[in-house]
This record gives C-alpha cells, structure tokens and sequence, in this order.
C-alpha cells in the first residue's frame, strides 16, 4: 500500500526536476485545501485547457496523471484490482482501470480510500472531459456509477494526413477549429452554469499568456536536451516534467519552474554537462513510460546508455495567438499544438514522405526517422503498452521500417503503464542487456564502415 | 437452414463480385454502421459490407500489425492483405474506434485499394457535432463525385435515402416476426439476411428482402420453445457467432450489432430541404453503440431494454472482442442496467476468431440453463 513505497524511480540529471515532486504534492494538498474551503474542484481528462478552468476558480486535477502519481508510488495495484473486480477487463487502458477502482473504494469507504497516494483525490464538483481516446470518454461515462457529479465531454478533433487532410490546410484548419470554438463555448457555458459566475476574459488572458511562456519555455528545452551531445537532460527527466507540463498551465507555479529549467538546461548544454561521465550509446523510447518502475531508463547506465528522447508527451508547439478573442484563440491553439503532443500526433508535412504510422497511430514512423537522425540514437526500444491501442499498435511496422530505412536496432517490450502486475522486470533487464550488446556491435560497425 | 433467397448471395459471394463489377459501377467497401450508405449509391456506386472471417487465422495481418486490437476490424485488414477486397474501388473508414483509426494508416500501407477515405465521426452527440459530420460528409460526397464522374444532386439524394429506407423496412418487418414464440427465424438466418443485404445494391437489396418475407410468411415454424435472447456487440459479422449461442439453447430473437438491428431499426427522414444534414443527424443520433458518448445511455442500454421489452427476451449475452474499450467499459452497465429491468446478462469477452470459443460454450450453456430454470 501507500505506507511502504519501495523505490522504483529513475535517477534524474537535473536539478530543477528533482522538484517535481514537490510540485505534485503541492498541487495535491491544494486541491484538498480549496476542496475544504468550500472552492470547486474538476476531474479533468487529458486535453482540457486548465487555464480555462483556474480562470473560474476551478482547480483541475488530472485523473490519468493521478493514476500515474499511484504507480510511482506503487499504489496503484489495489486500485487496479478493484477495478478488475467490478468486471472491466485487463486488457482495457489501464489509467481507466486504476481510475475507476479508485472510485468504486470511494463509494464503497464513503470517501477518499484509506492510504491514497496524496491524500487521494477529493470528491468532485464536475468532470470535464475532451474526447481524445475511447477510455477518456468513457472512463467518465462509467464514473456516474460510482460518484455521480456533472459531466461536461467534449469533441476537438485533429484530421490525419495520411486522409489526405493536413493541419495546415486551410479549409481543414476552419472545420476543426469551427468545431472546437462550439464545443469550447458550450464548456465555458457549462462551467458558468457549475460556478455561478460568467468568465472572466481578461482572467483567462492572463493564463493563457502563461501557458504560452510554459510552452515556449518547454519547446525550447526540448529542443535542446535531445538533439545535445552529450545529453544534458534524458528522457526520465521529461517524464517527470509531464506533470507540472499537464496539469500546471496557466499558474505561476509552472512558469517559474520551466524558467528555472531553461536555464539550467541552457547552462548544461552550453558547459557540455551531460548526464553520465560517459555517454557511449544513445537511446530513443517509443510508448508511455512505466509508471510502476522509472528505473527502466536508468538501467542502461551501466552501459554508458542513457535515453535521449521519446516519442511521448512531446511538449505541444508554441502558437502565436493576438488573445482578442481568447476563448476562440484556446481553440486555434488547441488545434495547432498538435494536442499537446502526447502521443506527439507528429505527422509529416504535405510533401514529405510517409512510411506509415509508428509508436502508436499518431506518431509518423518519418517523424521518428527525422528525430532519429537528429538526435544521434544508436537503438530504440519500443514498449506496447497492452491496454493502449493507440500509444503502441504500429510498434511492429515501426520495427521493420527503422530496419529497413536507418539498420538502427529496434527491441519491444509489452508491459502495461500503471498496473505492475504485467511487468517482469527481470526479464526486460535481460532482454535489454541483450540488446545493448546488438547496438554495440552496430554502433561499431557504422563507425568502422563494416 | 438458410433462406433461398440469400443463399445464392452467401454461398457464392466470389461469383457475386463478378456480377456486380459488370454492372459497371464502382464498387466502395465499408465495415462500419456509422458508413453513408446513402451518399455512395447518389454516387451512382455500390456499397458493400466488408468483414472478416471468424474461422481463419488471421496470420497475414499478424506480420505487420499487433494482436492488441479489436478483431473484428483486423480480420477486415487480414482478409484485405490476403487479396479477398481487390475488387474495391473505394474504401470508406468512419473513426469509429482508436482499433478502427489506427487501421486506416496501415490499410492504405500495406492493402492496395485505389481510394480510401476516412470520415472524422464525432463521439458527441450534439449540434456542433452534427454541422461537423455535416462537413465531413460533403468531403466524402466530393470524393465519390469525383470517382463517378457523376454529380449529385439533391434529389439524387433523396431518392438513395428512400431506397435506402425501405430496405431498412424490409429487414425491420423480417427481424419484427421473431416476435413470435417460437420464431419461424432463427438469430443466424436474420444475420444471413442483413449480410445478404448489404451485398447487393440497394434496389437488389429491397427485392431479395421481399422474396425472404414471402418465404419466411410460408414457413411453418421448425424452431423449439426455447429461451430468448438478445445479443448486444459492437459488429458481428459472421453467422457462425450465433449459431455458437443458439446451438447452445437458445433462441436468439434480437441482434443489437451491426450489421444487425443497430442499421436497420430506425429510418432517416425523408422529404428535407438539407438531406446532407438529415444524414449527419441521422448516423450521429440514430446509429448509437458503444463508441459514442452518451449521458443517459439510451441510444446503448436503453434501446436495449427497449428491444427486451418488444420481444420478450429473458436474457442478454454482451458479446465483446477483447481489446474493445468502448464496451469493455459498458459491461457493469449493461449488467447492472439490464438487470435491473429483469433481463439476465452474460458478458463474453471473445476473440473475433472462434478458435478459443469452448470456454464461452460452456459459460453459454450454463447461461441457458439458468433461464431455464428460472
């Protein structure tokens, strides 16, 4: 349970991120604070513009970054078998599981479940769900069961290129962006409704102002920490900043902290401090992380490998916005961001070439190709979450066309990103041991030209 | 048994493409409900149900793609890697699903069909939804002009949703008689007649539906008393699915899938101004499974109950592919729901692919027993 949490975390690089965790217990304790308070609090899916909701004097909280906060603290497995118990399958995402065994408790305990992570999740006033994936959507659906509260679930879509319609487009970018502001204004709508108060705009303005820094802020240290030799930042460092980068926008909070980032991150690349003393071997992972056990990135240090980068949480792209219609302008900035780039929704332009879909249906196998070659990776390792579908089916293609088109060794793992029941740790460590020793021979050579 | 007057269509679907090529018009595949039927023969094209096959490995499709997703639409891509679509002039992919988006990418990979267009459906179901869908289907209706060479008017439209409609008719008054106690069809025969249907064009369509009414009308009924089931999926495609349930004592009187009662049921109106927009409204509001968002659940759980109240049934197997989110989220809902309106539930979670059914045999059977007894 919560009380023994044996370590399973990543050894981080840098400083700054070392704080992350005590921005996610800060954000915990506040929700409880507002929650006692009297203030409203929202359970919020992925997508949702948490400026928005702060400019109502709504605190969001993530329910997926919750379940993830469950599994680093090695919680989540009870939540989990709950949620077995009350007959949704094993092979259904398994942030959705973990959620709704949670819920179930709460009914069952009458309130937040003895020993939850955090002081657990206080009841909430409403859920607001923006339709991303099937178990977002319907994960809410199914919480009226357990705690019944007003739900608002909305559709912003993005089209896929490979349908021959590209962001860019301009007829395109008006029929989603069309229907993103309607579906925006209808949220705005309902949370008025829920708070008895209308919208500040210059409220959300000044959030969102906030957000846009966050982001520049994070595109840029992106940016540098992966295409950096050596790299002054790995991928279990950004992992970590996905809290603050999810469920943060729009507060001061995060604003301060990806400044402090930036900067260390700057002065690292510029000093040329990696995060080894030898860095040998370059890494990319493919798929959502394992929550359970982060030391997986940490493992191939004793190889001199370290990870790189990822084909996950993609900070979302800067978008320029004048602000004078803000509600209109969170739906043109929602369209542009490519989704906050959780599964990157990293597709090629009109023109470039395609090889299909790779880590997941969103993610282009040439966008990985591109940042591949950009960030100098000598392997990849690939893991298929089995309850996503979206994340990791295109893994397998993936594999044969990094083969074919780079010779870059390619392994995959199957394991699941909360629940530690599908994970065999020693069995990965051994395959990964394995599987170094095919970069290795690679790597050399590449380099000897044999 | 099979009625006459599919058998042909069934027995010898490979003969049956070769007809229909020479009609001369092209032919656009499908596998979803949420499909426009409607706009494909105002094209002045054929649209065909595509599907998979519940008895074969699907070991083409496991070369390229992985196991984790829904069955049903990787037996589709199976059976199209292995050449069965070749055929098609076309191919319309509703996102019905994540299984169904990340399809599309690898269909137009790996599966040579000349065109392949992807219709972004809302999970929503309001009216933003509605002028979106309204978009996306003026989209597809400019591809399939363009692939006829035809333009279509309003009143091309009209004329698709009448015909359209009427097969939706045809195949309601057929599904209706198993109202009847025993039933003089059995679950696998209504299935046999809808996939039937959706092999033809429509005009086609509407006369073998009526040579099935006259014939069922004759029949004296052979089926025993026995217990009455409806069965709720996302798609099941292959009648062999029920003839496993019915072989283990049941009488399946309601098929709640596609392409089943869920694309039959309910008619789209006729005589509009707009009949793009009756559309829109109609595949958004009226064609309602798992996949869409839906706060009272009575396009899902509701019609359900609804049917089991129509045709009297005491039980209702959730027949769910693994992997499916959508209605592996529902199952507590169903269970409870359904239940508590009096209808016994069973969830099965299934492979598309019947290789592994014995365990669900038996879990059926003692289903069966239990309303037997009760």
């Amino acid at each position: 349970m919560a009380g023994d949490v044996k370590s399973a975390g990543a050894i981080k690089s840098t400083e700054t991120v070392r704080e992350v965790g005590g921005l996610i217990k800060w954000w915990y304790e506040r929700t409880h604070r507002v929650k006692e308070a009297g203030g409203k609090i929202a359970w919020v899916m992925f997508g949702v513009p948490m400026d928005l909701l702060l400019a109502m004097d709504i605190v969001p909280v993530g329910t997926e970054q919750f379940a993830s906060a469950c599994a680093a603290r090695q919680a989540a497995t009870p939540y989990a078998e709950k949620g077995d118990s009350e007959g949704y399958g094993l092979d259904i995402c398994g942030y959705q599981r973990v959620g709704l065994g949670y819920s179930a408790m709460f009914r069952e305990q009458g309130g937040i479940p003895r020993g939850a992570p955090y002081g657990g999740l206080p009841k909430p006033d409403m859920y607001i769900c923006r339709v991303t994936c099937e178990p977002g959507y319907k994960w809410y659906q199914a919480m009226q069961r357990y705690i019944p509260a007003p739900a608002y679930v909305y559709g912003m879509t993005l089209p896929w290129p490979e349908t021959g319609y590209f962001l860019h487009d301009k007829s395109t970018a008006e029929q989603y962006i069309k229907y993103g502001k309607e579906s925006l204004n209808e949220l705005v709508a309902f949370l008025e409704q829920q708070t008895g108060k209308k919208l500040d705009l210059d409220r959300l303005r000044e959030n969102m102002k906030i957000t846009q820094q966050i982001r520049q802020l994070n595109h840029e240290i992106h940016a540098m920490r992966s295409r950096t030799i050596p790299c002054p930042m790995p991928t279990q460092d950004h992992m970590a900043v996905v809290f603050p980068m999810l469920s943060m926008e729009g507060t001061p909070e995060a604003l301060d902290f990806f400044r402090r980032l930036h900067a260390e991150v700057k002065f690292r690349v510029a000093n040329k401090i990696g995060s080894l003393p030898r860095e040998d071997f370059r890494l990319l992972w493919t798929g959502i992380p394992l929550w359970h056990h982060m030391s997986t990135f940490s493992y191939p240090y004793k190889f001199n490998a370290l990870f790189v980068t990822e084909s996950v949480y993609f900070p979302p792209e800067p978008v320029e916005l004048d602000l004078k219609d803000p509600v209109g302008d969170l739906a043109k900035r929602e369209y542009f961001s490519c989704l906050g780039g959780l599964f990157g929704w990293q597709w090629p332009r009109r023109g470039e070439i395609s090889y299909g879909p790779c880590s997941g249906v969103r993610f282009a196998a040439s966008v990985l190709i591109k940042l591949i070659r950009d960030c100098h990776v000598d392997g990849v390792v690939m893991n298929s979450v089995i309850s996503c579908r979206v994340s990791c089916v295109g893994h397998k293609h993936g594999q044969s066309i990094l083969e074919k088109v780079l010779n870059i060794p390619t392994m995959a793992i199957e394991t699941d990103m909360v629940d530690p029941r599908f994970f065999d740790e020693a069995g990965i460590n051994q395959k990964l041991d394995a599987f170094m020793e095919v970069v290795r021979n690679r790597k050399e050579a590449r380099l000897t030209g044999h | 048994m099979t009625l006459t007057a599919v058998e042909k269509v069934l027995n010898d679907s490979a003969g049956e493409v070769v007809r229909l090529k020479q009609l001369g018009k092209p032919i656009i595949g499908y596998w979803c409900g949420l499909t426009p039927v409607e706009l494909v023969s105002a094209a002045g094209a054929i649209p065909y149900r595509i599907g998979g096959r519940v008895n074969e490995s699907q070991d083409a499709a496991d070369n390229c793609i992985e196991a984790q997703m829904c069955g049903f639409v990787r037996g589709c891509f199976d059976l199209g890697l292995k050449g069965e679509y070749s055929f098609l002039d076309g191919l319309i992919m509703p996102y019905c699903c994540n299984s169904t988006d990340t399809l599309h990418s690898f269909w137009k990979h790996y599966v040579k069909v000349p065109n392949v267009w992807v219709i972004n459906s809302p999970h929503i179901i309001n009216r933003a939804s509605v002028n979106f869908l309204v978009t996306e289907f003026l989209n597809l209706k400019s591809n399939l002009e363009e692939l006829t060479g035809r333009q279509m008017s309003d009143a091309d439209l009209s004329s698709a949703i009448q015909i359209h409609n009427q097969k939706r008719s045809l195949l309601r008054n057929i599904s209706l008689l198993k109202k009847l106690d025993p039933p003089p069809i059995s679950g696998r025969e209504m299935l046999e007649v809808a996939l039937a249907s959706t092999h033809l064009p429509p005009e086609e369509a509407v006369t073998m539906l009526q040579k099935a009414g006259c014939e069922l009308k004759a029949r004296k009924t052979t089926l025993p008393n026995r217990p009455r089931l409806m069965v709720f999926g996302m798609s099941i495609d292959d009648p062999a699915v029920l003839e496993l349930i019915e072989d283990c004592g049941a009488n399946v009187v309601a098929g709640l899938f596609c392409p089943d009662i869920r694309t039959y049921w309910h008619q789209v109106q006729e005589e509009s101004a707009s009949p793009v927009e009756v559309l829109a409204s109609y595949y958004l509001s009226k064609i309602v499974c798992s996949r869409t968002y839906e706060e009272g659940r009575e396009g899902t759980i509701g019609f359900a109950r609804e049917l089991g109240r129509e045709f009297n049934i005491q039980g209702c197997i959730v027949y769910r592919f693994r992997y499916c989110d959508c209605l592996g989220t529902d199952m507590p809902d169903f269970r409870d729901q359904l239940g508590s309106a009096g209808i016994r539930v069973l969830g099965l979670d299934m492979d598309y692919t019947l290789f592994t059914s014995m365990g669900a045999r038996v879990r059926i059977e003692a289903f069966v027993e239990s309303l037997n007894k009760s």
